[in-house]
């Protein structure tokens, strides 16, 4: 305490000895001590305030008017897609309903898989087996089995060849028709089961259900199209798949049993509208088909129409062979009796 | 910054104030001084704010021109695409009037259809084919073999081997197992249709209450439906083909066997005029 009272008593005694140089020395530090910035009341920020609040008011009434106008817009429209056109509760009925209908149809499928062999004798059992294999690579033996059963063309020493000749045609229709049946039944088996199983669901208003896939043999030229190919998983969406059941075991397994068959896929046509919004027809499967099956959306939306290929994905003509063959077989069980 | 550099000047400052030794150090320290802190040490002047005005105009002419115009316009736009939506592609009313229409069409037809479809058909009046008929179309699917024994009391069962030829047997047993198929796939399909009647009923009934966007289910269901219909009908015709593929073959083996005896009764001919 002491020694800073000399000390202040020192430094007093100094500036009194130097008021100059403490004058100069105070206007120097003075100059260059740093001054706090400016207020903000200046009549430039008074400018810049008054343009912001400009900018302000401009920005709620123009955009913001402008932006809320839209937003009750599409607050209107979402509540009527929310309401009226993708109401969850019926979604969720709808698929709840394609839940159900999935139990209903394995339960067909597993009725259209009973065995219905019946023959008691081993030539009968044998043709019997061939004709419900359902399996098309059976056909070859059909014949054989046949001739075991019913018997060959009579030889030319034991008949004229004009008998020998029906017989031989007639042999040969009952066959056709014999092979053909396996066919339908081999086909049915593979095109339904995997049209079935890849019917998808998109869930914009509009667009059709397609089955996918259709494919075909490439080395087949009478074969219908029987497996199908996985088309534009892509686009979509929001697309609902049926999951894969116990159709696909079946259907591979039936796909595997063509052996020597080459499988080639065939794109199907994407569904586009072709005509006026309202009115539009579309073509889910094949628009070759024979006798495509017209189907009227449930509920009649804009009075849409679908139409899908008959059953098992037909190439043209396959119906007609079924009906020709059994026209064929029928025209010989009438005319029979007379030639015999 | 500014208040480091201060303190610095001030010490550097002072410490020469107190090191000068004439007057004129001292005033040359000053001026140095003052021409240091007006020259570095002091922040320079602030630029003018003139352009801010043109500046700020400009931001409310792109708000009040381009913005406004482009927001009016997607305004006018979702507007327009509300009312598409509203009146023209899901239009309330022809909704309700749509799903009115399938609970009138329910209402008229179902019950008419399910009384058609349950119109007793059965015809037999003896005990042994009513048995078979009553088999035939009970729609069950677990009574094979009660449909087997009730054909073979009607139709009666295959000769044994010493009442006729191997070939006659073997033909009688096709046919009859062939018929028994297409009996048994009939009864198949008797109860696929009463499942694929059931599927159509469930979606008749939610089609009344659908909407445009749950329509995609029941379309597809229809769809996956349809297809199955048409695969049983496939089914049966196949069963039908067959049928009547084996119906002309046993006819044709009648005329096999007619050529057969020929040739057999042109042997014993000819024996009998050798022996003669």
């Amino acid at each position: 305490m002491r020694q800073a009272r000399e000390l202040l008593m020192k430094g007093t005694s100094w500036i009194r000895g130097h008021k100059l140089r403490v004058i100069l020395l105070s206007l120097v530090l003075t100059i260059a001590a740093p001054w706090p910035a400016e207020g903000q009341f200046s009549p430039c920020c008074a400018i810049l305030a008054a343009g912001l609040s400009s900018i302000s008011s401009a920005l709620q009434s123009v955009i913001g008017g402008g932006l809320n106008q839209i937003l009750g817009i599409d607050q209107s429209i979402q509540q009527f897609e929310q309401n009226f056109v993708w109401p969850q509760n019926l979604i969720n009925q709808a698929r709840s309903l394609v839940g159900n209908l999935q139990s209903i149809f394995n339960q067909i499928q597993t009725l259209t898989k009973i065995q219905v062999n019946s023959a008691t004798l081993p030539n009968a059992q044998q043709l019997e087996t061939n004709l419900l294999s359902r399996n098309a690579n059976q056909i070859a033996q059909t014949s054989a089995n046949y001739t075991a059963l019913y018997g060959s063309v009579p030889a030319a020493t034991d008949a004229s060849q004009q008998v020998r000749d029906m017989v031989d045609m007639t042999d040969a229709a009952a066959q056709a028709a014999m092979k053909r049946a396996i066919e339908i039944d081999a086909r049915q088996l593979h095109a339904v089961h995997t049209c079935l199983r890849s019917v998808r669901i998109h869930l914009v208003p509009g667009w059709a259900p397609r089955t996918g896939s259709l494919a075909q043999p490439s080395n087949g030229t009478t074969r219908a199209h029987l497996l199908c190919e996985s088309n534009d998983l892509s686009k979509l969406g929001l697309a609902v798949r049926d999951p894969p059941g116990p159709d696909y075991r079946v259907a591979d397994e039936q796909h595997q049993c063509g052996v020597g068959r080459k499988w080639c896929s065939q794109r199907v046509r994407r569904i586009q509208p072709d005509g006026p919004l309202g009115c539009s027809q579309r073509v889910v499967l094949h628009r070759h088909c024979a006798d495509p099956v017209r189907g009227q959306p449930y509920g009649a939306w804009g009075c849409r129409q679908y139409s899908f290929c008959f059953g098992s994905c037909c190439k043209p003509g396959c119906q007609n062979r079924i009906q020709s063959e059994h026209v064929l077989t029928s025209l010989l069980v009438r005319s029979s009796p007379i030639h015999t | 910054m500014h208040y480091f550099s201060f303190a610095l000047f001030a010490l550097v400052c002072g410490w020469l104030m107190l090191a000068a030794k004439t007057r004129r150090q001292v005033v040359a320290i000053t001026v140095a001084g003052v021409l240091i802190s007006t020259l570095v040490i002091a922040p320079p002047p602030a630029e003018a704010q003139g352009g801010i005005i043109q500046a700020i105009q400009a931001v409310l002419n792109v708000i009040n021109g381009a913005i406004q115009t482009g927001l009016n316009a997607i305004n006018t736009t979702r507007a327009a695409i509300n009312n598409l939506y509203q009146n023209l592609i899901w239009p309330v009313q022809l909704i309700n009037q749509a799903r009115a229409q399938v609970v009138q069409m329910i209402n008229q037809y179902r019950t008419l259809m399910a009384s058609i479809l349950n119109i007793d058909l059965h015809s037999a009046t003896l005990a042994t084919p009513q048995s078979l008929e009553n088999a035939i179309r009970d729609h069950q699917v677990n009574n094979f073999s009660a449909l087997t024994q009730a054909f073979g009391n009607t139709y009666g069962a295959i000769p044994s081997s010493t009442d006729a030829s191997q070939a006659d047997r073997d033909m009688s047993d096709l046919d009859d197992a062939l018929t028994l198929d297409s009996l048994k796939t009939l009864k198949v399909s008797d109860s696929a249709t009463d499942l694929e009647l059931q599927a159509a009923d469930s979606i008749e009934t939610t089609a009344g209450k659908a909407a445009p966007g749950s329509a995609p289910f029941l379309t597809a269901s229809a769809v996956a439906s349809s297809i199955r219909s048409q695969a049983l009908t496939q089914k049966m015709l196949a069963a039908e083909l067959r049928h009547e593929a084996a119906h002309i073959a046993h006819q044709n083996g009648f005329r096999k066997r007619g050529a057969a005896f020929s040739t057999q009764l042109r042997g014993v001919i000819m024996n009998l005029l050798q022996h003669n």
